[in-house]
């Protein structure tokens, strides 16, 4: 007499049995077939799920799987990699999975889980999160919990998903690092499927409002300790590498690098972007002022004891200006 | 033409705070406010109005003050709103349900837009969920619409880029910011808009919808936060070093 | 009692902020430092119909009343005092003459274009020899046929070199002075012997352009007397009332963003190992220009809530005036304080507003003659007849 295996996961109310065939289970879909680190970081949230929940993990993969490795997604948890022709549309991936009554379905949000998933939640009756940093399983009641990141993701709302199949959209550069377990055992079949050719796309010109320094996301600040020109010319690299707009405190103003149209502090603008990165500014009372609203606050100068470090979330305290080269080329990856 | 605009009353991001120690949201200074990303699907609205004549009509789904959403609406410019008061919980199941029957009672609608969701919006974008349930085709990014001869064509997102294409009425959009910013209500709309005849109430049950359609699909768990923030980091070691380590910090955090 | 601005004012004021911060700020120091109004921002202001808050519909206006005026002017006093002087001497004091004073006719055929902005107004009364003397003025308007001739010069001309149509005071008959001999006449920029005078290098308000305007023989169809001959000096005094409790409104929203401004900077700026904002000293700056808002915002509310309920409000706007200039220098004079050094620097728009807000203790009435309004409004119950 004792506990097995399957007694156990009964107790923690998952399936007591093998799972077979193609049924329940966590899928986890890549329209276009590409199988990249994101994926396999979304594959690895699908075994955690799947293994919370006793199932198996699936991998639906469109364009005959053209560019999927599959090998790499066994490794990071996938029991099934299935293969279809063409990328799906709503319909025909609520066909597909209709009989399947998948327990979860999981997509990358990007520009076609971002199509896809609101849509099969609808169409499947199933429920859904249209923006997951992470997704769980309440051990008590084996819920799908989503958490979806709220206010700039200072903190995450956990969204209960009670309709199944719950649809996570999954911004996967929040999940932790992909599996790569060798030992791992998989399938690879194809659906014989053919869904839909990819419409061809006229491109043109993305319109949209030019980025200012109010209204840009990364802004990086230029000071006197940048000390010439050259340094001055490293920050406008940075901004250049990070997509963001390059301004200065008051004393890149005296310096002449830049204009009052682009001076941070209260005898500037105020600002508040995700991230700032201020290169040689020591930090006086009214740069600071003007960047109190920032996410981030990176500070790169000489001075340790300068009043800026305790105020920055992060220093690096040396040559601003060979900071902000390496770093454009760390952020170019 | 009708065009059918999916608005919805928020509250202001900036007015919310967190409350460690009870690890919830402080809402004691919370602000509702009209998301603005909807406004920006209202704005691609009248801007197709102005080009080819029609309808707005704007559908704002909420309980007491989302009625000033629905008057807001009208004084930046939709001829009228539908504020359809529902005090339930209001998940992305059930808006769509509440938006849709709105649609029909209306007579239908030749195009519906929708914003992208914003912050604190945990029923999400209505615009895929909406295609799907009226069985029309989806535009997903739209930046801007162009009025032609031909036809109405859409400027969307893609892959960096934009692309464009014609859209084939009924059509469900979801708008995301482009080179416009949303209209300023104007001082005389917004003289009329409390007046009577612009702002019409409904309910689920003169729609016809009953309670099972109704059901939420998702429901609010508690917060889960993120670590404190903690300023005056030190990073050390070459700058190249020091650069790697950085951007693997603020990877982790999405900021690059 | 209810003090809750209506629902659709609460909508207004929320988007005159963004307005402001969005179309207005980023232009402020730039128009101080060139000494002329932005065209951009007066376009903006037009296209968005904020030049014409106050006035019916009918005539293109906002409908929104006095109140949706003060919000205005309030809004704009605390971003930028020059566009909120612009503003005043269009709505408050150019286009409201017409429209207290104007025929129907006039009103029709003028106040669409001034309220849309495609138009611009400006209200001519003060002269070389007539200031706080408003009875004194020289400018002539003889009658010639179906016209009237109108030669004068007028000084301090708000909007001056930028408008298109003129509220001008003159005599008509110098036999009866004040009293039915003074007339207000619409002028139109275009009309022969109308021309721009010297402009004013002026402390403040530098963004808002001010000049003398030159009335050389000009010609003016008798269809152009503003109401009926002999009206003119009730009509603009009466303009008067209403233009101040407008100044009143910008007053406080100078003072408004002075006092967060202090409290903001006082917070973050540390002295001694602490924020500056620990010390008493410092509080009781915060405190008394807290109070002092706080009795100016009330003044100024009230008192537009009197003028959109038709109750006479000649004392009310009077003290709105006195006391909001008094209270927006005194604030602001006290941000330049706790602000230091920094308050007292050309980039810090502390320095602008410290001078922006001397204006509003001398237009419009100087607040000596404020007191002597107000004095005789309190004394003619006790049969006190007081003159200046
Ligand atoms: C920037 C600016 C913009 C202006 N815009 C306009 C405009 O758009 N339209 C327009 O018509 N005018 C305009 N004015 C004129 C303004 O209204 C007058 O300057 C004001 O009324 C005072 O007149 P004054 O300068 O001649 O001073 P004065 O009347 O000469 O007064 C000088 C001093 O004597 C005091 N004083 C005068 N009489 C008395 C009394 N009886 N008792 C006690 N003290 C007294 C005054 O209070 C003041 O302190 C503007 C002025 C300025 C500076």
């Amino acid at each position: 007499m004792g506990f097995d295996l399957s007694d156990l996961q009964a107790l923690m109310g998952g399936s007591f049995e093998e799972p077979t065939g193609e049924s329940g289970g966590v899928w986890v879909v890549s329209p276009d077939g590409l199988i990249d680190d994101a994926m396999l970081r979304l594959i690895g949230k699908g075994r955690v799920v799947a293994d919370a929940l006793g199932g198996y993990v699936y991998l639906l993969a469109g364009c005959n799987g053209a560019g999927a490795d599959t090998e790499g997604a066994i490794r990071a948890g996938a029991d099934k990699v299935l293969t279809a022709g063409g990328m799906p549309t709503v319909n025909e991936l609520a066909d597909f999975f209709r009989e399947r009554q998948p327990q979860a379905v999981l997509l990358p949000r990007n520009r076609l889980g971002k199509a896809l998933g609101p849509g099969l939640a609808q169409t499947l009756g199933g429920s859904l999160c249209p923006y997951a940093a992470d997704l769980a399983v309440d051990p008590i009641y084996q819920r799908i919990v989503a958490h979806q990141p709220i206010l700039d993701d200072a903190a995450r709302m956990q969204v209960i998903l009670l309709a199944a199949p719950a649809v996570a959209v999954m911004e996967t550069a929040l999940l932790p690092a992909a599996f790569n377990e060798p030992w791992r055992q998989g399938e690879v079949g194809d659906t014989q499927l053919m869904w839909s050719e990819p419409p061809s796309h006229e491109m043109v010109d993305r319109p949209a409002r030019p980025i200012t320094l109010k209204t840009s996301p990364v802004v990086v600040v230029a000071g006197q300790g940048l000390t010439d020109d050259a340094g001055f010319a490293a920050a406008m690299e940075l901004a250049d590498a990070l997509g963001g707009v390059v301004a200065g405190d008051v004393t890149a103003l005296d310096m002449g690098w830049i204009g009052e149209e682009s001076l941070v502090g209260l005898t500037g603008e105020t600002i508040g972007p995700e991230l700032v990165i201020a290169l040689g500014v020591d930090g006086d009372t009214s740069f600071m002022m003007g960047v109190a609203e920032a996410g981030c606050l990176v500070a790169a100068q000489a001075d340790a004891g300068a009043p800026i470090v305790p105020f920055a979330d992060y220093n690096v305290v040396g040559d601003p200006a060979e900071f902000a080269r390496a770093f454009a080329k760390a952020a170019r990856g | 033409m009708r065009i059918v605009v999916c608005m919805k009353q928020g509250i202001d991001p900036k007015t919310v705070k967190i409350s460690r120690s009870r690890e919830e949201l402080d809402l004691r200074e919370a602000r509702p406010q009209t998301q603005p990303e909807d406004k920006h699907a209202l704005e691609a609205a009248l801007r197709i109005r102005e080009a080819r004549g029609g309808e707005v009509v704007a559908v704002v789904v909420g309980s007491r003050s989302a009625e000033d959403t629905a008057r807001e609406a009208v004084a930046m410019g939709a001829d009228k709103a539908v504020w359809i008061v529902y005090k339930g919980q209001r998940s992305g199941k059930t808006m769509t349900a509440l938006v849709k029957a709105a649609v029909e009672r209306l007579g239908g609608a030749d195009l519906v837009l929708a914003g992208q969701g914003g912050d604190l919006d945990t029923a999400g974008p209505l615009a895929g969920r909406l295609a799907a349930a009226l069985g029309w085709p989806l535009i997903a990014d739209a930046l801007r619409f162009d009025v032609e001869p031909a036809g109405l064509y859409a400027v969307a997102a893609f892959e960096g880029k934009a692309t464009r294409l014609p859209v084939v009425l009924p059509a469900v959009a979801e708008v995301i910011p482009g080179a416009e910013r949303p209209r300023y209500p104007h001082p005389s709309r917004i003289a009329v808009a409390w007046n009577d005849g612009y702002v019409e109430t409904w309910n689920a049950a003169e729609m016809g919808l009953e309670e099972e359609a109704l059901a939420a699909d998702a429901e609010m768990g508690g917060l889960v936060l993120g670590a404190e923030r903690q300023r005056g980091q030190v990073i050390g070691g070459s700058p190249e070093q020091a650069a790697e380590e950085l951007a693997g910090i603020l990877r982790g955090k999405r900021l690059l | 009692m209810d003090f809750t601005l209506p629902k659709h004012l609460q909508l207004f004021k929320e988007m005159l902020k963004e307005f402001a911060e969005t179309e207005v700020r980023p232009k402020a120091k730039k128009m101080d430092a060139e000494g002329w109004p932005d065209p951009d921002v007066v376009r903006k202001l037009g296209e968005n119909g904020l030049l014409g808050i106050p006035f019916p519909t009918k005539y293109g206006g906002g409908g929104l009343g006095e109140m949706g005026y003060c919000l205005l002017m309030e809004t704009m006093g605390g971003v930028c005092t020059s566009t909120a002087t612009l503003i005043g001497a269009h709505i408050g004091i150019g286009v409201m003459a017409l429209y207290l004073g104007g025929t129907e006719e006039q009103k029709k055929k003028y106040m669409p274009d001034l309220c849309n902005g495609r138009k611009i107004a400006a209200f001519c009364l003060t002269e070389p020899g007539a200031g706080s003397d408003a009875a004194g003025i020289k400018t002539r308007a003889i009658k010639d046929g179906n016209s009237w001739v109108i030669t004068g010069n007028k000084i301090y001309i708000t909007n001056g070199p930028i408008a298109d149509v003129f509220t001008v005071l003159a005599v008509t008959d110098p036999a009866l002075g004040a009293r039915g001999g003074v007339t207000a006449f619409i002028v139109e920029k275009g009309m022969p012997g109308v021309s721009v005078g010297t402009v004013e290098h002026k402390m403040g308000i530098r963004g808002s352009a001010t000049s003398e305007m030159i009335f050389d023989e000009v010609v003016v169809p008798s269809a152009n007397v503003l109401g009926q001959v002999g009206a003119g000096f009730v009509t603009f005094m009466a303009t008067l009332d209403t233009g101040r409790l407008g100044l009143g409104a910008a007053c406080l929203g100078g003072a408004e963003a002075a006092l967060e401004s202090m409290c903001k900077y006082a917070a973050g700026r540390q002295q001694f190992g602490k924020p500056i904002a620990e010390k008493q000293a410092i509080q009781w700056m915060i405190a008394d220009t807290a109070s002092e808002v706080e009795a100016l915002r009330s003044m100024v509310y009230r008192t537009a809530w009197m003028v959109d309920t038709n109750q006479p409000y000649t004392k009310e706007a009077g003290i709105c005036k006195l006391f909001g200039s008094e209270v927006a220098a005194r604030a602001i004079n006290r941000a330049v304080q706790v602000h230091g050094a920094l308050g007292y620097t050309r980039d810090f728009w502390i320095e602008r507003a410290w001078r922006d807000a001397r204006i509003a203790e001398i237009f419009e009435g100087t607040n000596e003659i404020q007191r002597i309004v107000i004095a005789e409004q309190m004394l003619r119950p006790y049969g006190v007849r007081v003159r200046p």
